[in-house]
Formats: C-alpha cells, sequence, structure tokens
C-alpha cells in the first residue's frame, strides 16, 4: 500500500528576481491596481505590516500587485512583480534550505525550494517576513 | 644461494610489502579552472559534473552562495567558490559554467567552476603548502598544493569550503 502524496496548491509569483511561491490557500486576494492597501489592515501589535518584497530581497522596489496574505490572526501585504500561477506541489518534491540560507537574516523567510518546469521557484513564509 | 641473492629477496620483499602503501597514498583529484587558475578536490568527495542550465540566484543569500541549481528535479545549493576564495570576479561572466555535486553532506552541494582541467592522480609525498603569497583567509582553504600539467593546483579543503 503506498502513502498518499500531499499535495499543496501553491501560488507563484516574481519578486527580487527571484521565483518565489506562498501557499495558495493563505492569499485572500490581489489589489492590481496601487493604492493604499493598508488603511484597514493592521499587524498583529498595532504596526502596518506590509512588505515589498522587491525592497525586502534586493533593495529595489517591485512594480507589481499587492497580495494579502493571512494565516490565523496574521496578517500580512506582499508587494511582487508579477503573479506566475497556481501550481500544484507534492511536498515531497520540495527540498528544505540548505544551512547556508537557513541561517541568514533575509533569507531564512524561505522554506524551501522547489522545481517549476526548469526553474526554481522559494517557498516564502511570509510570517517570518520581520521589519 | 649467496648472500647477494638473499639480499636481492629481501629487497624484493620489502618492495612488495611497502608498493600497495604507496598506492593507497595516491588520490585522485579532479582538476578544475576558475579563470586561469587550476585547483583539485578529491574524486571520492564528488558525485557528479554537470553543465548549469539554470541557476537561480537567491536574494539575500551570503556571498559564498551562488545561488540554487535545478539537477534533473534534484535542487543543489551551488557554492560560488570564486568568492569563497576571495578571487576577483570574472571579467567576463562563463557562458556555461559547471556544477561539480559533492558527496558528503548533510545539503545537496555543489560547486560552482568555469571548465574541468582533468583528473590527477596526487601522491601524499608531492602535497606541499600553499605560498607564502596567498592571503592567510585563502591559505585556508586548501590542504595544499601539487605540481601538475596544467600548473600549481591548489587542493581545496572542502570541509572548509562549504562553512559558508
Amino acid at each position: 500500500m503506498s502513502t498518499p502524496v500531499t499535495v499543496v496548491p501553491l501560488l507563484v509569483f516574481e519578486a527580487a528576481d527571484c521565483l518565489m511561491a506562498v501557499v495558495a490557500c493563505e492569499v485572500g486576494h490581489l489589489e492590481k491596481r496601487f493604492r493604499d492597501p493598508f488603511s484597514d489592515v493592521a499587524g498583529e501589535n498595532g504596526s502596518r505590516n506590509h512588505f515589498d518584497l522587491g525592497e525586502y530581497f534586493a533593495g529595489r522596489e517591485s512594480d507589481g500587485p499587492w497580495l494579502q496574505w493571512a494565516r490565523g490572526s496574521r496578517r500580512a501585504w506582499l508587494r511582487v512583480r508579477r503573479v506566475v500561477d497556481v501550481v500544484p506541489v507534492s511536498i515531497k518534491g520540495l527540498t528544505p534550505m540548505p544551512a547556508p540560507l537557513r541561517a541568514q537574516a533575509r533569507t531564512c523567510a524561505f522554506l524551501a525550494a522547489g522545481v517549476s518546469g526548469d526553474d526554481v521557484f522559494l517557498l516564502l513564509d511570509p510570517a517570518r517576513l520581520v521589519h | 644461494m649467496d648472500p647477494e641473492a638473499i639480499l636481492a629477496a629481501i629487497e624484493h620483499q620489502r618492495d612488495s610489502e611497502t608498493e600497495p602503501q604507496a598506492e593507497q597514498e595516491r588520490a585522485s583529484y579532479l582538476g578544475f579552472y576558475l579563470g586561469d587558475e587550476v585547483y583539485g578536490l578529491p574524486l571520492d568527495q564528488l558525485r557528479e559534473v554537470a553543465h548549469v542550465n539554470h541557476l537561480r540566484r537567491v536574494p539575500g543569500a551570503p556571498a559564498g552562495v551562488a545561488g540554487l541549481v535545478n539537477l534533473r528535479g534534484e535542487i543543489l545549493c551551488a557554492l560560488d567558490v570564486r568568492a569563497i576564495l576571495g578571487l576577483p570576479a570574472p571579467t567576463a561572466p562563463t557562458e556555461a559554467p559547471f556544477i561539480v555535486a559533492l558527496r558528503g553532506f548533510a545539503d545537496p552541494l555543489g560547486l560552482i567552476v568555469d571548465e574541468i582541467a582533468d583528473i590527477y592522480l596526487v601522491a601524499s609525498s608531492d602535497i606541499e603548502a600553499t605560498p607564502a603569497t596567498w592571503p592567510a583567509e585563502r591559505a585556508a582553504c586548501f590542504i595544499g598544493t601539487a605540481r601538475v600539467p596544467a600548473g600549481l593546483m591548489g587542493l581545496l579543503d572542502l570541509a572548509r569550503v562549504t562553512q559558508v
């Protein structure tokens, strides 16, 4: 009897010249046009919880949409360059981030890496982003 | 049997006993280029050499990490040996660099290199200290050097190099 394969839909997007992904069901909606998306959103401690991922990882502002991310009571807005697709990914197909990247202040926000076509994407845990 | 023949037999026996030991003291190294310089790593610590098709850089990664490489579905953490050794960046990036996949590490690791030189058999007695002109931080990444046809080959200390 074979072990069932757990498949998770991931929302794949570009940010900071990189292919990243978040768990699709944790993304509420996209704001395609720029507006202040924080007027109705506050972090757990009342601070504004928004991250331009281009600026966060590469120091260059993104010019794409904002994603509303939520997990339980935690929520954040993530600005990306562009959304690529939603793809079902087997958990077994993900590789935990290697030690040299787990220890870094910025890259510790990546949980794992996976393959989409020939390319590699990074699975982002927005809960690990820090101001 | 005259004394000369006995002596010859003893010498022969001594040679036959020492030959396998001498053979064991030789190790094979994969020689590779970074620019014009040749470096080597023990053949028994690598498992594959392949062209790099897609190198995905990871934003925020330390300088010693070139990125992640998809090697037939397996994701390798590609280390930038040039950066780890403190060598200057190439004036023109290598069009199709190689990745040398390593064995024996908890994470799937590989080294990005410019070109493959050859496989060299190096006797431990031929391993010399690194040149005094090398910076101490760079010299610490080597177990020594060996003279091979391609030049003076720096023998990488993989345990040290992979501590990015």
